[in-house]
């Protein structure tokens, strides 16, 4: 790579998708990129790999046509040394070859293979990983997780075996969110591996996340290549996108005095809680336990007033399902759950719902902001319709404005929410639900896809809300802030029922 | 780029360019603009060569053809709707029976084939002619649009229920339920309105073809006659009605005669123009109803 710093810009039809100047990327060295949800983090790694498909997208790369940019010996040398691990791992999988064919294709030499696939399927016996490896990538098998690691395998595998990587400044390697699938034991297994294959041999890679609890673990446990790490952080400003430095003292002195939102009060015994699940129920057939930090054995969730309760399991495990089955929306199961004194369980009428617990007694922020809203309602329209609203349109505007912080655009009321990015997706779908100011708010993963502002902002909401007596429901993989938040009375665990 | 800036010879390859735009990227329009070239184009012709009672009924026939279609299109829409929220909203009731009631009706009605429902219906507008409850040329059609739009309606109706249905699984649904925003607002607002008005569109563009095709299917058979008392000559005239008449039936043969003597195709389109108006007219709208419907699939990847 004979360029360390790209002008990139990126259009479709008459949009511009990015308009990013000076993004450096120094060789031989790792750079964290940060940065919300689609500001075009993925757009910029995928045009410095050459990887933007000509028929759909404009781009220049410095000033020359994205053809020669593609075509130029240095992006060549790029990307046949190097690797790309996807967002979407699904779509870089041959789904008419097994996992195994596509591995042995794309490394002659496979004896390095198995110690990477072992460190990251760690508990797994080897004759499941073999079972695993047989299958053919469709859509449901294997899972998201599973496929992300066999994409992350492949590009460690080149890190530390391709014999001619042709020194630190040839070969870049990009991982895309390349955890965003994982839990934290396997982020923190993938995160160690990529470090090790840069001690064998130091080369130039991007890891492009919003997963800014990575920056914990790289000052924990990678002393020795410290300095050859970069942190930086796009943003979206009137001019386009930029690069900055990341200061990561500045996470993690936030990170350090963090205090619990609400220390723990001996009045609120007294309240009666707004929510209790209890703890046996089964979902899709499989018998789940709510248990309690300090103890194995069933304990039911409850929420008083005023109370954040913090449920945590391994992914899939049925955090989400749980709080669909207590909001009404998952009938294939069992549980019992009082909410605000109503009883709710798997033969409750639907209407009990509609008429006492949907925008009145509680709101829930589903994950994926991008899929919980109409991507064809206008951010003005997102709010018509819910119950209650004691506030006239013009104050919901200025409140939008506000809290995404789109007061300098004009006609940001107006655009689409399909329009927005990720981040602004999400602030305006948490926006949505904290307008209702229902007793009960769950929250799942809500700070998924926000920059690190984004971030304190919505927590000093929900600190704000627990202050005025709000009571919430969280899940989330974000362990290293709500663990600091949330007292440990209000830590919950979700596991299967032992036999 | 404006035209101004462009020599005459650059101007020919940029409107080459644009119009290959317009065939490949909004097939809809361009066939939206056919017809309403080729409508007027036959208008001008018959204006200049077709005589004046023939003209004038061509015009009527047309007129009231397309009000036809149209209200036809109105009633479908209301229909299909109605019965698409109805049901929806039934099926989610505890109690199956108002449910199993309703699907059980209106699959009574899918059983019939259009055009017999059609000509049953006729026979009613019929009795109701003989017996002077409609009398207006606007109760006639009124009546046949509603008439039409009783065996049309369904296939909105299963389009409907088709989107709702797909998106009650999507999390915006949900997310906007549990928010507390009337499910009604979600089906009619942010499922039908903003995600289904090109579907919607697309299926009455496809409606309005049918229903002048059935409408001329029907007054062409029914010009035996129905009853000794009333007889095509007592409905407005239409397309189909006109078709039927002994005059277009003639200009219709006088195609065959043209098939077999080359030369005397020229003078189908002076001395036969009501009869080759009226198929053109038919034939014409059809086809680009068709068209307009495709490319409207095509233009939104329906």
């Amino acid at each position: 790579m004979t360029h360390t710093d790209y002008t990139i810009t990126i259009r479709k039809g008459g949009t511009v998708l990015v308009d990013m100047q000076g993004f450096v990327l120094p060789p031989g060295r790792i750079t964290f990129l940060f940065g919300e949800s689609g500001i075009g983090k993925s757009l910029t790694g995928k045009a410095l790999f050459g990887l933007l498909d000509p028929d759909d997208l404009t781009a220049t790369v410095n000033g020359q046509s994205y053809e020669t940019y593609r075509a130029s010996a240095a992006a060549r040398k790029m990307r046949a040394k190097g690797f790309f691990v996807f967002q979407e791992p699904s779509s870089h999988l041959n789904p008419l070859m097994t996992l195994q064919e596509q591995l042995d294709e794309a490394h002659s030499d496979t004896a390095g293979l198995s110690p990477i696939l072992r460190a990251l399927w760690q508990g797994s016996e080897d004759d499941d990983l073999r079972d695993l490896l047989r299958v053919y990538p469709k859509p449901h098998r294997p899972s998201g997780g599973e496929k992300q690691r066999i994409l992350c395998a492949m590009a460690l595998h080149r890190m530390m075996t391709t014999p001619d990587l042709g020194g630190t400044d040839e070969a870049l390697f990009v991982f895309d969110e390349p955890t965003g699938s994982l839990d934290n034991r396997y982020r923190d297994v993938v995160l160690g591996l990529i470090a090790e294959a840069f001690r064998r041999r130091p080369c130039t890679v991007l890891i492009i996340t919003h997963d800014y609890s990575m920056i914990s673990m790289v000052t924990e446990h990678w002393h020795d290549i410290r300095d050859r790490v970069a942190f930086t952080e796009m943003t979206l400003t009137e001019e386009g996108q930029r690069q900055k430095a990341f200061a990561p003292d500045t996470y993690i002195s936030w990170i350090r005095k963090l205090q619990p939102l609400r220390p723990t009060d001996a009045g609120e015994a007294a309240a009666p809680a707004i929510l209790r699940v209890e703890p046996s129920h089964s979902v899709f057939g499989r018998d789940l336990t709510i248990t309690g930090r300090d103890s194995r054995l069933p304990h039911p969730l409850t929420i008083a007033p005023g109370t954040m309760a913090y449920l945590k399991a391994p992914s899939g495990m049925g955090k989400t399902t749980l709080a669909k089955m207590v909001m009404g929306l998952v009938r294939e199961g069992r549980f019992s759950a009082t909410l605000g004194g109503i009883h709710l369980s798997e033969k409750t009428h639907r209407s009990t719902w509609e008429r006492e617990i949907w925008g009145r007694k509680a709101a829930m922020v589903f994950q994926h902001a991008d899929e919980a809203l109409n991507p064809r309602s206008r951010v003005s329209e997102v709010f018509d319709g819910l119950p209650g609203l004691t506030i006239s349109r013009e104050e919901v505007g200025r409140r939008v404005l506000a809290f995404i912080g789109g007061d300098s655009e004009a006609g940001f009321l107006e655009r689409r929410a399909g329009s927005l990015s990720g981040g602004q997706k999400q602030r305006l779908n948490i926006l949505r639900s904290l307008l209702l100011e229902t007793p009960l708010l769950i929250l799942d993963e809500p700070l998924n896809g926000l920059d690190f502002a984004s971030m304190k902002n919505v927590l000093d909401l929900l600190h704000e809300r627990l202050a005025r007596g709000q009571g919430i429901l969280l899940i989330s993989h974000n362990e290293e802030v709500f663990d600091a938040l949330i007292p440990a009375k209000d830590l919950y665990y979700l596991t299967a029922e032992p036999s | 780029m404006p035209m101004r800036d462009l020599g005459s010879r650059q101007r020919i390859p940029w409107l080459l360019v644009r119009l290959t735009r317009l065939v490949t990227d909004s097939p809809d329009r361009l066939w939206a603009g056919l017809w309403i070239l080729g409508i007027g184009a036959l208008w001008a012709w018959d204006a200049a060569f077709l005589n004046r009672p023939a003209y004038l009924r061509l015009q009527a026939a047309f007129v009231n053809t397309m009000a036809g279609a149209t209200l036809t299109v109105l009633f479908t829409l209301v229909l299909g709707w109605s019965a698409g929220l109805v049901l929806d909203s039934l099926s989610r009731r505890s109690s199956r029976i108002p449910y199993l009631l309703l699907t059980f009706t209106l699959s009574l009605i899918r059983s019939l084939p259009q055009i017999v429902g059609i000509l049953i219906g006729y026979v009613l507008l019929t009795i109701f002619i003989e017996r002077d409850i409609v009398r207006s040329t606007y109760l006639h059609l009124i009546w046949t649009a509603l008439l039409i739009s009783v065996f049309t309606f369904l296939e909105l109706t299963d389009l409907l229920r088709e989107r709702i249905d797909q998106y009650r699984k999507t999390d915006f649904f949900n997310a906007m339920l549990c928010c507390g925003i009337p499910e009604r607002r979600i089906i009619n607002v942010d499922v039908l309105w903003k995600n289904s008005l090109a579907h919607i569109f697309q299926k009455l563009i496809a409606t309005f073809g049918m229903a002048i095709f059935l409408q001329c299917s029907i007054d062409f058979i029914i010009s035996v006659g129905l009853s000794m008392d009333v007889s095509l000559s007592n409905f407005p005239p239409t397309l189909g009605s006109l078709l039927a008449s002994l005059d277009s039936k003639q200009d219709i043969l006088a195609i065959g005669v043209a098939l077999g003597r080359p030369g005397y195709a020229g003078e189908l389109l002076f001395r036969h123009l009501q009869g080759i108006s009226v198929a053109f007219l038919i034939v014409f709208s059809l086809v680009c109803m068709y068209k307009i419907s495709n490319g409207i699939v095509r233009r939104y990847r329906l």
